[in-house]
């Protein structure tokens, strides 16, 4: 379908033409406003993880002694680990679950469809601080069921940690993932499909090699949300885990009470230098490979 | 349905419908037991079954017989109206723009706006403290340039600032979702025939990606409307947000039932809202 | 179609190398604690005091869980007692004793020691969630302040034993007050003096703290639950908002010391944090009255490691470790034994920024206390903060 329109109408190139006349300069300007916005407190943040000041009220003069204090505590690093642990794990699952869901809605018609949309919105919905309460409870009564069946007590017996984290935070990302994968779901052109499957492909190959593709900005756009989410949850992880659990958020939380330790702001850097690295070679890698 | 799209609904469906089932509307439900207990003095709840938080939340509680809760309800609302309103001006030209790049760059840009966000969210906030304080950057930009300052901290602009600076990869991301996938064919066509870009936007473009306008609006305006710490940090605690009330109740007060009351009547509010807006989205299709 | 094809699997492969690289470099730099050993204990032969400070070594845990307020122990001692004693401190930080109490209450929750408000211990032992301490493992016991000990809370210390108090007061920069110091609520309260530093002024972001002390500048007590005195209170405080810059009890002495704000209503501790960077801080109790608060070392009823939980509250109150905690958090110390070890700066900046409680000082100051009448605040606060 699209081959046969772009013989009779102009191509991109041209449409990208005609915008530039007067849309792409105000598109280009609000592009470069928007980073700066982003990213002028990053900017600030990343600077002040080299001030000389242990309130970092203000600029006290330079130096990397907060790198080597970083370097050398233990809990941070065990901190960010748990925060990483967490978000990648409860990231995959929650896009795998979260786009099985979405398919089945968009592609389905069932009964109580209607009813599950509507719950599907609930774990966006309730505030961090129900949802991690009413979590706390039920891991209580949960795993204080299971340690009496089992006769699990004292050093044994199943408590909260990173188990219970990740599937709060799963049980909150579904919701998230789904959403914005229907997105990209929703005004589908379903021809190809069947054109794929009037092609003699079963459900699973046309899935692959055709839905897929196409909603892939919606599963990487889910996923990257999730991940973000997972990473920067703290009332909810506050209440689902244990003592040996601890994740950046929570780390950031006790240091941050006193003073905005510069300290934070240095793991901060390290964390934004790495996915920056990580995000050029990935390109890199990609202009490699083509 | 055949047996084997059955199948295949069951597989698609069920392992996701079973994880919220035991791990949220469980967990749920008991918040939704709890709000029609009774307060216990010191913690936990007494099992009593009644409607005293319900009663206490909708009861007037001030002498001119205006509800509090209600204020802070609107006020909450409100908020979050605002920034999904200035997060889509801001986002959808973003979105439009990203997504008309090459394949390359559009997932470097589409990165671009996630990494402030891998960074942690007080660490963020705090650095806008820091360029909005009385002493803080951008007054001392200002001055050294002899310009007068702003007193920006404390003031509703701060937290729509901050509101909005945390909101909006949620709503890029949406949006980037359904604008990425759009055959931009049908604007060619559209134009050809004859159409503004006024036209086209109007009555091709913006029908293709509402269901983004839709999730993204959704995605920004529920946890606005949950947010205190922004408030908190950069408008100075003045005035409360739902999410201060119910901190506060589960907090300090240790009223477990009211607080699960008012996030009872949170949640069915909202929900009212996303259906209506459902609603309002297939009349617009149709 | 071909393009799109290849264009997605692209999408895929820079999410999945992120996120595995990301794990991977993750996993280099970090020594998981799980194969760390705990840490080896020091030669026993060196003092006979160290061995009696390890206890029964036979009894000992390998690690012990501490659930402690953000900034509120010395690293230094963590690591002191690791590598005296061989075991391990796992620190985890709570915001509110609510928060802290609920993990506790909903039961296993891992914890061995925790540090309660004065209020709260009493909330917590009378819902049995606090374990009797044994005092025959506790001879340390001795070196505290009779003064500090059986509060109205734990009349006996008998779930509790102190481990730092404070007052509540008003702290301001003495720059903005050049022709007098202040000395009542009244700089907080009467419109007039409050509004002369519009924009410039802070409360505490919370209910017994905050409408306490308009209840104290009105002559009653922090604890009043009368309803037309908390609707007088309720007109001051709103009168009062005016003229604020907000309210803060998280860090509001870098507001403080950064000059950002310049009167305060605040904790001794938080200004003398504030008075280390900024020596135009100084500090004052109204004399209408201010507050006072005591943290405490209580152990949960069903931790495990009661007997190393008991240990290390002992180590704590060694003369020098109390010092050592005292001097770091700026907070007063209830062990008497360790007054005279603290540091010659933390005393110099108590004593000129007016923090030194003496006995006159420590008559005007009240504990806040809860009860079944205590909520009626929480409907004033509400009320407050609506408008």
């Amino acid at each position: 379908m699209t081959t046969t329109t772009s013989v009779f109408y102009p191509s991109t190139a041209q449409i990208d033409d005609l915008l530039l006349s007067w849309g792409k300069r105000l598109l280009w300007l609000n592009m470069v406003m928007s980073f700066l916005f982003l990213y002028i407190p990053i900017v600030v943040l990343v600077a002040f993880s080299f001030n000389d000041s242990r309130l970092g009220a203000r600029w006290e003069g330079f130096t990397l002694k907060w790198y080597g204090v970083m370097v050398s505590n233990e809990s941070v690093l065990n901190a960010l680990w748990n925060s990483l642990l967490v978000a990648v794990v409860s990231t995959i699952i929650a896009t795998i679950l979260g786009t099985m869901t979405a398919l089945a809605m968009e592609r389905f018609r069932f009964p109580m469809r209607k009813a599950y949309d509507g719950l599907l919105y609930l774990p966006i919905i309730i505030p961090d601080i129900v949802m991690g309460v009413s979590l706390l409870l039920f891991f209580a009564l949960l795993l204080n069921g299971i340690n009496t069946l089992f006769g699990l007590h004292g050093e044994n017996a199943w408590r909260p940690g990173l188990g219970t984290v990740i599937i709060a935070h799963v049980a909150f990302n579904i919701s998230f993932v789904t959403i914005v994968v229907r997105t990209s779901l929703k005004n589908f052109n379903k021809s190809l499909e069947e054109a794929a499957q009037d092609l003699g492909a079963n459900e699973w190959i046309t899935f692959r090699r055709v839905t897929l593709p196409l909603i892939i900005p919606g599963i990487l756009g889910g996923a990257l949300l999730a991940f973000t989410l997972s990473l920067d949850d703290f009332v909810i992880t506050f209440f689902t885990t244990g003592p040996s659990g601890i994740t950046l958020p929570l780390e950031v939380f006790g240091r941050i009470k006193r003073a905005i330790s510069p300290e934070i702001n240095a793991i901060s850097t390290v964390m934004l230098l790495m996915s920056m690295v990580l995000i050029i070679v990935s390109q890199l890698v990609q202009k490699w490979r083509e | 349905m055949t047996t084997r799209r059955k199948a295949y609904l069951a597989i698609l469906l069920s392992p996701g419908a079973l994880w919220l089932f035991v791990f949220f509307v469980l967990p749920t439900l008991l918040i939704l037991i709890y709000s029609f207990l009774e307060r216990r003095d010191g913690g936990g709840v007494i099992w009593n079954f009644g409607m005293a938080a319900y009663l206490k939340l909708f009861s007037p509680t001030n002498d001119s017989y205006i509800n509090d809760f209600l204020i802070i309800f609107l006020r909450s609302f409100w908020w979050a109206f605002l920034t999904t309103v200035i997060c889509l001006l801001i986002s959808y030209p973003l979105a439009f723009y990203i997504a008309r790049q090459p394949p390359s760059t559009r997932s470097f840009l589409l990165f671009l706006v996630m990494i402030p966000f891998w960074t942690n969210f007080l660490v963020r906030i705090y650095a806008w403290k820091f360029i909005l304080n009385n002493n803080g950057l951008l007054n001392s930009i200002l001055s050294a340039f002899n310009l007068p300052r702003l007193a920006l901290i404390n003031t509703p602009i701060a937290v729509l600032i901050g509101l909005v600076y945390v909101s909006l990869p949620f709503m890029v991301l949406p949006l980037y979702a359904s604008i990425g996938k759009l055959d931009f064919s049908l604007i060619e066509a559209g134009l050809d025939l004859g159409a503004n870009y006024f036209q086209v936007f109007r009555r091709i473009f913006f029908p293709l990606t509402m269901p983004g306008i839709i999730a993204g609006s959704v995605l920004v305006f529920i946890p606005v409307a949950g947010q205190y710490v922004v408030p908190t940090i950069l408008g100075g605690g003045k005035v409360a947000m739902l999410g201060n009330i119910l901190a506060q109740q589960f907090g300090p007060d240790l009223n477990w039932p009211f607080g699960s009351a008012i996030s009872v009547v949170f949640m069915i509010l909202l929900m009212m809202g996303i259906l209506f807006y459902f609603r309002i989205e297939q009349e617009e299709a149709i | 179609m071909k393009e799109r094809k290849i264009y997605g699997q692209k999408h895929y492969l820079t999410v999945l190398l992120t996120l595995l690289v990301l794990t991977i470099l993750a996993t280099a730099c970090n020594t998981p604690t799980t194969e760390k050993k705990t840490v080896e204990p020091a030669k026993s032969d060196e003092s006979t005091a160290t061995v009696g400070r390890c206890g029964d070594k036979s009894k000992l845990s390998k690690t012990l869980h501490l659930f402690n307020w953000a900034d509120y122990m010395d690293s230094e001692i963590i690591t002191q007692f690791e590598t005296e004693c061989g075991i391990k401190i796992v620190q985890n930080i709570f915001s509110s004793n609510e928060d802290m109490m609920a993990k506790v209450q909903a039961g296993n929750s891992g914890y061995d020691l925790i540090v309660p408000s004065d209020y709260m211990v009493e909330i917590m032992a009378e819902h049995g969630l606090l374990a009797e301490l044994d005092k025959t493992n506790l001879p340390n016991i001795k070196n505290l302040n009779q003064k500090q000990m059986g509060m109205y809370y734990d009349p006996e210390n008998k779930y509790s034993l102190p481990y730092l108090w404070g007052v509540t007061g008003i702290a301001y920069n003495v720059k903005s007050f050049l022709n007098g110091t202040p000395d009542s609520w009244a700089v907080l309260f009467d419109s007039k003096q409050v509004c002369e530093h519009k924009g410039f002024v802070l409360m505490l972001d919370d209910e017994r703290d905050a409408i306490g002390a308009a209840l104290k500048y009105l002559g009653y007590s922090f604890n009043d639950t009368d309803p037309t005195h908390h609707e007088k209170a309720k007109k001051i405080l709103l009168a009062q908002k005016e003229c604020l810059a907000g309210y803060n009890s998280d860090n509001f002495h870098q507001a403080l010391a950064s000059e950002e704000v310049v009167l305060a209503q605040a904790w001794s501790g938080n200004t003398t944090l504030a008075r280390a960077e900024n020596k135009n801080i100084k500090f004052f109790i109204p004399k209408e009255g201010g507050g006072i608060w005591q943290d405490n070392l209580a152990i949960p009823v069903d931790a495990l490691h009661k007997y190393t939980a008991e240990l290390f509250i002992n180590f704590l109150l060694e003369p020098e470790i109390s010092a050592k905690l005292s001097n770091y958090t700026y907070y007063f110390t209830p062990n008497k034994a360790a007054e005279s070890l603290l540091d010659q700066n933390f005393h110099d900046l108590l004593e000129s920024g007016g923090m030194i409680v003496d006995d006159k000082i420590y008559s005007r100051l009240e504990w806040i206390k809860r009860n079944k009448d205590t909520i009626i605040f929480s409907d004033t606060w509400t009320a407050v903060k609506a408008q």
